[in-house]
């Protein structure tokens, strides 16, 4: 087992242990092997990569179009493109989003239940 | 209220020091996904921790409610409910971080044995699904549709042959369905029909041959399924697949005279 320096985090700022803690988070996040360790990173990473596939898509919509109707095979690695550069663009988007931002929506994430009840009220005050 | 905000600010900057510790572990020293509690296991002490603290404090606070209501205005008592909400849902989540911190081996473990005792659970369920006897039943519904594919494969055929009175040597009398008519078939066509249909080496087997053939345990009343018969060097096909496909397959048929599709091919 290889092992790393022991770091004293006891002598480390609040704000260092929060920049430690996302560096470590997004180490985590942006790795391409399943690692098994839970991090509500990964779920935002998969739902913008869907989201910037659905975008992408759109997009390109009236090439796919026009390669339909040719019947041309190049339409599915245009498809596989899209699919792969939806996924690389969330994780760039999600790396260069800051640090503040990252632990605000992994907090809202992870206290889902507060989050929830919160959203719950908004809606319901908007409402009323 | 400045030694409340300072002791929230402790324990969030300790719980983020075990934090930063769980997670080098995980990434430096652990990267086998054996060695990790799965997130599923999470979800489920969190849902339990969530629904237990809703059933205890939500029972007070509504016993509390049902007591206070004719003196509290209506705002007032969901101002209450909101703020129970998300105490709630916030000591749900930092008990389950405190579990999940602080015995991640047990949760493996435990995690392990409930996921085996499911899969038991499965299994048992699923051995009782099959043997149930009745209309309803998993095999009976396996046992139709295996009727029905071969009904279907039989009526789609044009190979479908019916042997017209007793088999005897090869001197047998068929009727060849095409097109869902019958008609005679003459016996050196019969000979051939075989090898028409399947290529060289094809042939209809002789009464003696299928005498050696083994039906499978019974199914159904109609269905068998005929094995290959290792002993004879034979190799058993029905017209309805191809020969590439030869071996076991199923052959369904209502009467002792009625052999739809069957052919043999010696092996080499």
């Amino acid at each position: 087992m290889k092992s790393k320096p022991s770091l004293d985090l006891n002598q480390f700022s609040n704000y260092e242990l929060l920049v430690l803690e996302d560096k470590l988070l997004l180490q985590n996040e942006l790795a391409s092997e399943p690692f098994a360790l839970f991090s509500h990173g990964r779920r935002v990473i998969t739902f913008l990569g869907f989201f910037c596939f659905l975008l992408y898509l759109l997009a390109l919509n009236p090439i796919f179009d026009t390669l339909s109707k040719q019947g041309n095979p190049l339409a599915i690695f245009l498809y596989v493109g899209c699919l792969c550069a939806g996924i690389l663009s969330a994780q760039a988007f999600w790396e260069r989003m800051g640090c503040y931002p990252r632990v605000m929506i992994r907090t809202a994430l992870h206290y889902w239940p507060v989050t929830l009840t919160l959203i719950g009220y908004l809606v319901y005050g908007i409402k009323v | 209220m400045e030694r409340l905000f300072q002791s929230f600010q402790e324990y969030y900057r300790h719980k983020r020091i075990l934090h930063i510790k769980f997670i080098r572990f995980q990434i430096d020293y652990d990267l086998e996904l054996n060695h990790a509690p799965p997130a599923w296991t999470r979800l489920l002490i969190h849902i339990f921790i969530l629904a237990s603290l809703g059933l205890v404090l939500g029972g007070g606070l509504s016993f509390l409610l049902s007591n206070l209501e004719a003196f509290l205005p209506a705002f007032l008592s969901i101002g209450i409910v909101f703020i129970f909400q998300l105490f709630n849902g916030w000591l749900s989540v930092e008990i389950t971080d405190y579990i999940w911190l602080k015995h991640p081996e047990t949760i493996q473990t435990v995690a392990r044995v409930v996921s085996l005792l499911f899969i038991f659970l499965f299994a048992i369920a699923l051995s009782i699904l099959l043997q149930h006897k009745g209309t309803s039943s998993l095999s009976q519904y396996l046992i139709n549709w295996h009727t029905q594919t071969n009904q279907t494969l039989q009526r789609n055929s044009a190979a479908s042959v019916q042997i017209n009175g007793v088999a005897e040597g090869t001197n047998w009398s068929f009727l060849r369905n095409s097109s869902g008519r019958l008609e005679p078939m003459i016996q050196t066509e019969a000979k051939r029909f075989c090898g028409d249909r399947l290529g060289n080496g094809w042939q209809l087997p002789t009464a003696k041959q299928l005498k050696t053939l083994h039906p499978h345990p019974k199914l159904s009343r109609n269905i068998y399924v005929w094995t290959i018969n290792e002993q004879e060097n034979l190799v058993l096909t029905t017209l309805a697949q191809t020969s590439n496909q030869s071996g076991s397959s199923f052959v369904s048929h209502k009467s002792t005279n009625f052999f739809p599709t069957l052919c043999y091919k010696e092996k080499k």
